[in-house]
């Protein structure tokens, strides 16, 4: 198994095996993405449910990029993959807006929480001191979108 | 060719490795709020039980019979119902844990002590008064 990868590896070049790792590391963090969510049942409203358009798109460009890595279809990955990067940022900022929310909910800000000013309520709500929302995990969804975005530069179905 | 190709490799994994930090500062952010979170849980467990109660459930039933206030039902109580009950067990910011109570429906029937609530619920850190309050007030 070990001389039939080392061969297959010898048979590309180098940019054709990083691109092939980029988009296996897109795939492995697309699938750990979608169980982390199942597992949280991150469905319960609208905000929640904004993350699986996101994950469809990925992996709707992850499939493309495998399959039909035509001109059209990098154009479209990588117009895709810009878009998810926005869903991300707009995924961190309904985390801090939802930890914000729960800050007069904990017992050790409940009393002070409005005499706070709004950096330091910021502050708590990002770093994780207030609320239960991981402020961080959206940018799983840049990681691999931006994955996809280097496994189309250069691409070969753009030059020729 | 060779240099393009060395340059290109070495933007990509430059690009990657800056991105997986980030990544794993996302994953490094959820036991930061699993901490407070399990220690709240503790806390919410323990704190009754030193005012002399065996549980939450025991807080809230006691803070039922004190206050005199009937219950509604966590599963189909409408909005109003629920900030009204609320209100009138003395939970403060009503409508927001009343957000809360509809997000995790729906509750097992044959559960009294509302466990899977409290259990979300204990993510928000919340005091074991207010939590006892929020229990008094609702039936599965």
């Amino acid at each position: 198994m070990t001389s039939g990868l080392a061969r297959r590896t010898r048979e590309h070049d180098t940019p054709t095996l990083l691109r092939r790792g980029l988009l296996g590391l897109a795939a492995l963090g697309l699938a750990r993405t979608v169980l982390e969510l199942a597992f949280l049942r991150h469905w319960s409203g609208a905000t929640q449910l904004l993350v699986w358009p996101g994950v469809i798109a990925l992996a709707a460009a992850l499939l493309a990029l495998v399959r039909h890595p035509s001109a059209r279809a990098v154009r479209i990955a990588r117009a895709m993959a810009l878009v998810v990067v926005a869903i991300a940022v707009v995924g961190v900022g309904f985390h801090v807006l939802e930890n914000l929310d729960a800050g007069p909910l904990d017992r050790a800000y409940a009393a002070t929480w409005d005499r706070l000013i709004g950096l330091g309520q910021l502050w708590l709500a990002t770093t994780g001191g207030v609320g239960p929302a991981p402020v961080l995990a959206p940018g799983a969804l840049a990681e691999i979108a931006l994955c996809l975005l280097l496994a189309t530069l250069r691409h070969p179905a753009l030059e020729s | 060719m060779p240099t393009s190709t060395f340059r290109l490799a070495t933007a990509g994994l430059l690009l990657v490795a800056a991105v997986a930090a980030c990544g794993g500062a996302a994953a490094s952010t959820a036991p930061a709020t699993t901490v407070p979170t399990e220690s709240a849980t503790t806390a919410a467990e323990s704190a009754p039980a030193s005012a002399g109660s065996s549980s939450p459930v025991a807080s809230a039933d006691a803070a039922a019979s004190a206050t005199g206030t009937s219950t509604v039902n966590a599963n189909s109580a409408s909005t109003d119902e629920l900030v009204a009950a609320l209100t009138a067990a003395g939970v403060p910011n009503p409508d927001r844990w009343t957000r809360e109570i509809e997000e995790y429906r729906p509750y097992p029937t044959d559960d009294p002590t509302l466990q899977k609530l409290q259990d979300n619920l204990a993510k928000y850190n919340p005091d074991p008064a207010t939590l006892a309050g929020i229990l008094s007030a609702l039936q599965p």
